[in-house]
């Protein structure tokens, strides 16, 4: 990103908190089925597998890959206008099939989000307290 | 299997004139649809015994009046004074075609007799997609902290998979787009009429969620389109020539948990789409003379066609070439201009236009071969519907 954006400040339910929680002490939490051991995010509020109610939230690698990508050029996101051109990443977590995760991509121009490379988390402070998880292409793949 | 395989006919349709920004409002256009559709049918107002529509604001954020932000049945009833009604629905998802569904069903069913579906669109003043908000609540915590606030990225996300899983280009996107406003060029009910494009237009356009440019997102217009449906032995008694409904289905939910509006998503919900509609007409692709598919988004495009058979999953892109979709071609894509050359009208550039087709009334533009279509509006994988229609039933 060309210039810091101002980024909306998440607003944190019961089901997401320990989310949040986790990345503040630095940690990618994803809350998973305790029965079924099937991992959720958004969390759910209920197993949409096994229909367990016993899901709490665990630890993940952080490792990844890009799934798919945008490319923002347009400044109409009140925050991010003077940071276009910006990346959005959707990573599909290592522990999951389908376990998609939304990222900004750091320290690269945004055309360095490709499809399929790997990607690992690092995390970003941001206002009002809040840590963001974000991810960064994986150091094996930086020449 | 119980149908209502040509059962139910559509018996009139109308626009209200359709630009960028209206000078008049939103419920003036609606009434002047609906009452041409029901006009059309040779039918008055009191004759209408059931309504059926997606009112969802056009744009979120923009207001949430009944008659200005968008014409729900509270609004049309009221308005058209309609005090024989004997049933009504609004759909949450699925634009155009979903309504349609309903309606069919209805008048199959013998709930109502003469049933008016209509799709009003409002672009008030400012940008669309603007996002304006300092907390991110609800799902958005997990995506606007990361600048994701906006529907084109959204849909952006699929279209980048579909390019790098089957090597389909923007110049491949350029026939499409070209081939629309090309048609909407010669309708006059188009929003685009008289403004054709190059492909070097196209290529130029502006990008705002890359890869989504400008150009493959529908244009926001002021607007509205209205059907009237009926009994199939009711429609043989009125105005126009019967457009036979053969056969329909709604759908389009994503089945796995996420933010994501991926593209196995999109082509898992929209093959579902497909599957059950060509079931419940007894037809197939090939059957199909021409197809109006829904095109908010240029990668929908693909992804119907494909899930609709006519031609192989990973394959539109080059199935769109060498002039194969054009007026003259040997399956014309929406004929109407779709809504990129119509504008934002939510599936009425799609059903509307398989109507006039097969009556042979659509101008400048009319096909030489218009029996049997197909028609679909709706996001493949957040609500959609299709329909076939025939005048050899």
């Amino acid at each position: 990103m060309r210039a810091k954006p101002t980024r909306p400040i998440p607003v944190p339910t019961p089901l997401t908190q320990p989310f949040w929680d986790a990345a503040r002490n630095g940690q990618l939490a994803i809350q998973r089925c305790q029965d079924c051991r099937t991992y959720f995010h958004p969390p759910t509020s209920v197993c949409m597998q096994c229909y367990s109610s016993r899901l709490a939230f665990e630890p993940v690698s952080g490792k990844g890959a890009i799934h798919a990508r945008t490319i923002m050029h347009d400044g109409r996101i009140q925050g991010f206008g003077e940071s276009v051109p910006f990346a959005v990443i959707v990573v599909e977590l290592a522990e999951q099939r389908g376990l998609y995760l939304l990222s900004n991509l750091l320290d690269v121009p945004p055309e360095e989000a490709r499809i399929g490379l790997p990607v690992e988390v690092d995390f970003e402070p941001m206002d009002g307290g809040f840590v963001l998880p974000q991810f960064r292409l994986s150091a094996t793949m930086k020449a | 299997m119980a149908t209502t395989r040509n059962k139910v006919a559509i018996a009139g349709v109308a626009y209200s004139p359709t630009v960028k920004r209206s000078d008049r409002g939103l419920g003036a256009l609606a009434i002047d649809a609906c009452l041409g559709a029901i006009r059309d049918a040779g039918l008055k107002p009191e004759d209408i015994d059931g309504i059926s529509n997606y009112p969802n604001p056009s744009r979120i954020g923009a207001g949430e009046k009944d008659g200005v932000d968008f014409v729900g049945t509270k609004f049309i009833a009221e308005a058209l004074r309609l005090k024989n009604l004997s049933w009504f629905s609004s759909v949450t998802a699925g634009t155009m075609c979903v309504s349609l569904v309903e309606a069919v069903n209805a008048v199959a069913a013998g709930t109502c007799t003469h049933a008016l579906v209509w799709r009003g669109m409002a672009n008030p003043p400012g940008q669309f997609g603007v996002y304006r908000a300092t907390r991110a609540e609800g799902d958005t915590q997990f995506e606007a902290p990361y600048g994701l606030a906006n529907h084109v990225m959204r849909f952006a996300f699929a279209y980048s998979q579909y390019m790098a899983r089957y090597g389909a280009t923007r110049e491949d996107m350029a026939t499409y787009i070209v081939n629309c406003r090309r048609n909407a060029a010669i309708n006059p009910n188009a929003a685009h009429v008289g403004k054709p494009i190059t492909r070097e237009d196209y290529m130029g356009a502006r990008m705002i969620g890359e890869p989504l440019s400008i150009l493959d997102c529908d244009m926001p217009v002021d607007g509205c389109g209205a059907v009237v449906v009926t009994t199939a032995e009711r429609a043989r008694d009125l105005a126009q020539k019967p457009v036979y409904v053969t056969g329909v289905a709604s759908g389009g939910f994503k089945y796995n948990h996420s933010l994501v509006l991926d593209l196995d998503s999109y082509e898992e919900s929209a093959a579902l789409l497909a599957r059950s509609l060509w079931k419940n007409a007894g037809l197939g692709p090939s059957d199909m003379d021409f197809a109006n598919v829904y095109d908010g988004f240029s990668l929908f495009v693909y992804i119907y066609l494909e899930a609709f058979g006519f031609c192989k999953k990973g394959e539109a892109h080059r199935f769109i070439q060498d002039g194969r979709i054009a007026l003259e071609g040997e399956l014309p894509v929406n004929p109407s201009g779709g809504a990129m050359g119509m504008g934002r009208l939510h599936g009425t550039p799609q059903l509307l236009e398989g109507v006039l087709q097969l009556q042979g009334r659509a101008g400048q533009r009319q096909l030489k071969k218009a029996r049997t279509t197909l028609v679909n509006s709706g996001g493949p994988a957040t609500g959609c519907g299709a329909a076939v229609l025939t005048v050899d039933p």
